[in-house]
């Protein structure tokens, strides 16, 4: 008995230990949980029904509806932060509770990254309750991160390319003026009729 | 032998395109004002920039070509395609100075798109933009809607028997009033009034869904926009889908259908003749290629049970498929689940949709349902001809604001642009198909393009090889102008290069 059970003993820390290894080794298997917004729209019908973790910026804004809300989560490179362009954004639209809702405080928009936020909840490739939209309907939101806001500071540049442009266009509406007079006055040739 | 076109003509052509650019530049004071208010500085910079441009480019075309002759129908015709081009390639700088775009061809594939009332965008990150910068993509697809020529014509232009000859370059035929600028502001009012009605209801709706009343209006008012140009731009990149609400859907989808209405049939109606409705062809041809095609569109979602029950297949189908009949291009859906979950037999469907159409001299593109049913007319006059005595004379009448004796130049004229959209959708397939992509889907978005609809099942993208964004800005293009003008164009260019 105690020959059995001390064998399971050290084999099951044996495969605790591989598995740490390997999550270690592959931090996606570690977050292996966490789906992302690209493939659930290609395997909707795989994970349709399931209960999923998914996180992500949440942008836009905050639409409570009574005892619940919307909101939608971005999960693409602009959600990490990175404000180098990495294609169109994509993400997931959350149904959840709007006590949850009200815990998020920065949403994602010209100035702010939004709050990241993690979702536990069913996702559904067709929601019955939705008139069909893809959703998922959060048990869980929890804010991983708050929002921070992002700074756009005035280029010179574009300020001296304005005034450049500017100086032209007021030159050559002053001289199509100065144009136009001449001719009124006759100083100046008619063209053709 | 062509003719080489004289001096004088390259003057007309530069002088009347100067006052349409100069028209674009004044377009940029609606965003640059937004820009101020919301202390957007560096948008407002990026729109001053574009605005000046315009307006530098515009002048000194005005200047150098100074002109008083009126225009022949080759020179107004060349002037409609031309300005358009230039009005693209002047307009995306504040859109390719936002740091938004990867390259300026992506940033004149978004203007090409916002004017012909397209929808298809190659902007990265649309949900981090500015309120200015989303101000300007759907004051594109409004100005564009009505025509950058029919505003050109409102507040730039005095009346000249030419002018009727740009109108016409720009795809619309329709005259609602005896005078070429009275037509034009009788557009412009039609626009107006329902932009400040739409806007109200939207922004109404938009705040009892739960949006702040600042971003609420702001919604309302772009979501009109893009609706009633039957554009499809949406201010977030989930679209009509961001909102989750059936009152904006349904709002959205009465909005783009009344936009995708003959502004004759508009005139009409509002001038008291309330039967033209249940008369008018175009009308007639819409409900019934919208029945016939979303029977097809429900066959498909039924067999392979994609949605759980009937409303879900009407909220999605449906709207689906009038936004792409409509050529509005809204969506409710991701992308991907046209091929992922709605399958090959309900997008072919909605890609017939999308080709068809909605009326002629609307905001709407595809072969318009006034031609298709000429055609469809001209064939039953066919098969009565075969079926009655051989001396029997045989008259067709179609009612488009009055009966008109259907006859072999309204076929000719219709079959015309019906093959050339068909030759248009076909090459944009193949060269889809020659980059990899599976044919229904290189298909729809090539009609998608053609159409003027905006509707994407994820072939159009920033990653698509420059070749087909060149050939996709070329569809939109000819499919917004309707092809004779960039017939004249070209026909221009060649004299140009090889007359005596």
């Amino acid at each position: 008995m105690t020959t059995s059970r001390s064998f399971v003993i050290r084999h099951s820390s044996f495969v605790i230990g591989l598995l740490c290894c390997l999550m270690f080794l592959n931090p996606g298997l570690a977050a292996a949980e966490v789906v992302s917004s690209g493939e659930l729209v290609e395997r909707c019908q795989f994970y349709d029904g399931k209960v999923v973790t998914f996180r992500g910026e949440v942008v836009g804004d905050v639409m409570i509806r009574g005892e619940f809300a919307w909101i939608n989560v971005n999960d693409d490179a602009y959600s990490k932060g990175s404000r180098k362009l990495a294609g169109y954004n994509s993400g997931q639209s959350i149904w959840c509770r709007a006590d949850d809702a009200k815990l998020i405080e920065v949403t994602g928009d010209y100035r702010h990254v939004g709050d990241i936020v993690e979702v536990r909840g069913m996702f559904n490739r067709a929601c019955p309750e939705h008139g069909g939209d893809m959703d998922i309907h959060a048990n869980e939101v929890r804010v991983v991160r708050r929002g921070r806001s992002i700074s756009h500071p005035i280029e010179n540049g574009k300020i001296r390319a304005a005034s450049i442009l500017f100086v032209i266009s007021f030159a050559l509406f002053a001289l199509g003026r100065i144009l136009r007079w001449r001719r009124l006055r006759g100083r100046a040739p008619e063209p053709e009729a | 032998m062509i003719p080489r076109p004289r001096l004088a003509d390259f003057k007309v052509i530069g002088f009347y395109s100067g006052k349409i650019v100069f028209g674009v530049g004044l377009l940029m004071v609606v965003p640059l004002v937004v820009a101020l208010l919301f202390r957007e500085w560096n948008p407002a910079l990026d729109f001053l920039i574009g605005m000046f441009s315009c307006f530098s480019v515009g002048l000194l075309l005005q200047i150098v070509c100074f002109t008083r002759r009126d225009l022949t129908w080759m020179q107004g015709l060349v002037i409609a395609s031309f300005s358009w081009l230039l009005a693209v390639v002047l307009g995306a700088m504040p859109h390719y100075l936002s740091g938004h775009f990867g390259c300026y061809l992506d940033s004149c594939f978004d203007l090409m798109s916002g004017y012909t009332t397209t929808g298809l965008y190659l902007l990265q990150d649309l949900d981090h933009i500015s309120h200015s910068l989303n101000t300007w993509r759907h004051l594109l697809t409004y100005a564009g809607g009505q025509g950058i020529i029919v505003i050109a014509l409102t507040f730039l232009i005095r009346g000249t028997a030419g002018a009727f000859k740009m109108y016409v370059g720009e795809g619309k035929e329709e005259k609602l009033l005896p005078n070429v600028i009275q037509t034009a502001r009788a557009i412009w009012l039609v626009s107006l009034v329902y932009l400040g009605v739409g806007s109200l209801v939207l922004w109404v709706i938009a705040v009892r869904e739960g949006m702040s009343l600042v971003r609420g209006f702001l919604h309302g008012v772009w979501v009109f926009m893009g609706t009633w140009s039957t554009g499809g731009f949406a201010p977030q990149s989930y679209n009509i889908g961001y909102y989750h609400s059936l009152p904006l859907e349904m709002v959205t989808m009465i909005i783009f259908v009344i936009g995708s209405f003959n502004f004759a049939l508009h005139w009409a109606i509002w001038t008291g003749n309330r039967r033209e409705i249940y008369r008018n062809i175009e009308v007639v041809s819409f409900f019934l290629t919208v029945m016939m095609t979303f029977t097809l569109v429900v066959v498909g979602l039924m067999r392979l049970g994609t949605y759980p029950d009937l409303m879900a297949i009407f909220r999605k189908g449906f709207y689906h498929l009038v936004s792409g009949h409509t050529t509005t291009g809204f969506m409710t859906i991701y992308s991907r689940e046209l091929v992922r979950q709605w399958g090959d037999l309900a997008m072919l469907a909605i890609a017939i949709a999308m080709a068809i159409g909605a009326s002629a001299c609307s905001t709407a593109g595809g072969f318009k349902g006034l031609r298709v049913g000429i055609i469809f007319k001209a064939l039953f006059q066919d098969i009565k001809r075969i079926v009655s005595p051989e001396t029997a004379v045989i008259v067709q009448k179609f009612h488009h604001i009055r009966d008109i004796i259907l006859e072999e130049k309204h076929v000719r004229g219709a079959m015309f642009i019906v093959l050339s959209f068909v030759g248009v959708h076909a090459t944009c397939t193949m060269l889809g198909v020659y980059y990899g992509y599976p044919a229904v889907q290189a298909l729809f978005d090539a009609v998608s393009a053609g159409s003027n609809t905006g509707l994407s099942c994820g072939v159009v993208s920033p990653a698509m090889p420059s070749l087909m964004k060149i050939a996709f800005i070329a569809a939109m293009w000819m499919g917004r102008l309707e092809f004779m003008a960039i017939f004249a164009l070209v026909g221009f260019i060649v004299a140009a290069v090889r007359g005596k």
